[in-house]
């Protein structure tokens, strides 16, 4: 699998947003404590959705152009694949 | 920098929140948007927390993303409650009770008492001489101190 930055090309890092219930409470001391955090978001679906893949962002330039291969052996030439099945 | 492990939330003496069903002025949910930072090596995905010189900026953004929203909702408490027709009743449209699901989550309170209302009309008359002392001073606010003129 591969992710790649059509913006600048050279990062590898990206973030992506993912909503979550959180349960918490108030305490006696003006505080708020996160008592429990449940994922309302699957990252696989996220990632697989084609809207929703517009949502991830390059962590080094913030664009939203950004490319998923599955599989990148995938367009390759059989000669390649069974080159390298071989090593 | 580490994140702080608790939200300091503001001064209080009572509760800011209540669920009208049931009562609880404790535990409630919100939905909040987190972060994640997806990079892949060798072919595999890997899905961590979003870090940069050791501060870790996802769990910081849940925190304040919760004390953002928290906050929103107690400062326009009328303001985030709809109407539902169907239940004919009210509910809010951020917090729901986390002890019975309920959606009926509002202030407990308003400034406004029966009891001790009072007019700002009468409040402004009454205040009229303090207002017109401060009005003075300000008058001769960049001169030495001196008595007053009656």
């Amino acid at each position: 699998m591969q992710i790649k930055c059509h913006s600048c090309c050279q990062s590898n890092e990206f973030i992506l947003g993912l909503w979550a219930r959180t349960t918490f409470r108030f305490n006696e001391d003006d505080t708020l404590t996160i008592i429990h955090l449940t994922q309302l978001e699957s990252l696989e679906d996220k990632l697989s959705d084609n809207i929703s893949r517009r949502e991830i962002q390059c962590k080094e330039c913030g664009s939203n152009e950004v490319e998923i291969i599955f599989n990148e052996y995938d367009n390759q030439d059989e000669d390649e694949v069974s080159a390298l099945e071989g090593l | 920098m580490k994140s702080l492990p608790v939200l300091i939330l503001e001064r209080r003496n009572e509760m800011l929140l209540v669920c009208h069903d049931c009562w609880n002025n404790l535990y409630f949910e919100v939905e909040i948007e987190g972060i994640r930072e997806l990079k892949t090596e060798n072919g595999e995905l890997i899905i961590q927390d979003t870090k940069h010189d050791g501060f870790n900026f996802s769990e910081n953004y849940i925190r304040e993303n919760l004390m953002d929203i928290v906050r929103f909702v107690i400062k326009n408490n009328a303001g985030v409650i709809s109407w539902d027709p169907e239940s004919e009743s009210y509910f809010n449209n951020y917090v729901k009770c986390a002890r019975c699901g309920s959606k009926k989550v509002s202030k407990p309170y308003s400034i406004w008492s029966s009891n001790g209302y009072r007019s700002i009309e009468k409040e402004l008359l009454d205040s009229r001489e303090e207002f017109k002392q401060l009005r003075r001073e300000r008058r001769y606010a960049d001169q030495m101190p001196f008595l007053l003129p009656e």
